[in-house]
């Protein structure tokens, strides 16, 4: 598995931080350790007839609860698993299109519909991959994606 | 001055989400209507005027794209401005919508100014949210 190019990688952060401060009302802080507690997530596919590939969005359960919380206003406050399982899906949704737009705006991307990921695996596969490990206030995330070039 | 809004996505986070942002925008909501796909708003469009629309592209049972299809071809709905909202940036695609009669383009993630400032292009109102100025100015617009 080939390291992802540092190019990429300033790309991808900010397509990620994009999505949660704008859309997600969350701010992320990059961290170099890897971390754990990851509870939940979401994974995509993406193709074009040159790259295919999968980005997953891994988070703790308080980080999706929180995020859930802000996207939706409960009165009360809470939110129900379908309610998380939403916005997990949405936001992996728009992170990959936001980082797939910002790769090449002349390029058109097929994406499949988002997984929900109740247990979710800490790997992807891929000639080139990424992890991106974040804090936040409310829990940790992880940025995974696996690519490779169509043959 | 207030507008109705009609916001068409099959995820009810992501309607939330616009919803939240336009109201943060400043931009003067009078009724907020929400549908889950095309056919939903069709349906509530056909007992509600509504004066503008915001709506995803990929949805089940009838997607953006049908829906501005269906609006176009009815006397009344084909006015009211439709403004794509999605997480498909490529240029390829906006023309489509374009092409399709879309009146605007936002590409997911976007600032709450990003949407004010579309809102009012396509109404022809000016930042107030009275009738006047921004009509004839097109700055920012993605066609």
């Amino acid at each position: 598995m080939r390291e992802a190019t540092e190019k990429n990688r300033v790309i991808m952060l900010e397509a990620i931080f994009e999505v949660f401060e704008k859309m997600l009302f969350i701010f992320l802080e990059p961290s170099t350790e890897k971390i754990s507690g990851l509870d939940l997530g979401a994974s995509i596919s993406f193709q074009d007839d040159k790259l295919q590939g999968e980005m997953r969005l891994l988070f703790s359960t308080d980080l999706a609860v929180h995020m859930a919380q802000n996207i939706l206003n409960p009165e009360d406050g809470r939110v129900t698993e379908e309610q998380i399982e939403d916005c997990v899906k949405e936001a992996v949704n728009m992170v990959c299109g936001n980082y797939l737009s910002k790769l090449d705006p002349r390029r058109v991307f097929d994406l499949a519909i988002p997984v929900f990921l109740k247990k979710p695996g800490k790997t992807v596969s891929g000639d080139q991959a990424f992890r991106l490990d974040f804090a936040s206030d409310d829990g940790p995330l992880c940025f995974m994606m696996g690519s490779s070039v169509r043959r | 001055m207030s507008f109705n809004v009609l916001i068409v996505d099959d995820s009810a986070a992501m309607r939330s989400v616009i919803k939240k942002i336009v109201a943060l925008s400043g931009f003067k909501m009078d009724r907020c209507l929400e549908a889950g796909n095309g056919k939903e708003a069709l349906e509530i469009l056909s007992h509600t005027w509504v004066d503008v629309i915001l709506s995803d592209l990929n949805m089940p049972e009838m997607g953006g794209m049908e829906m501005l299809a269906e609006l176009k071809r009815d006397k009344m709905l084909k006015e009211i401005p439709v403004i794509i909202v999605t997480t498909e940036g490529s240029e390829d695609r906006k023309h489509m919508v374009c092409t399709m009669g879309a009146s605007g383009f936002i590409r997911k993630p976007f600032l709450p100014e990003e949407v004010r400032k579309i809102l009012c292009q396509v109404l022809g109102v000016n930042d107030e949210g009275s009738y006047g100025e921004e009509q004839s100015d097109n700055a920012g617009s993605d066609f």
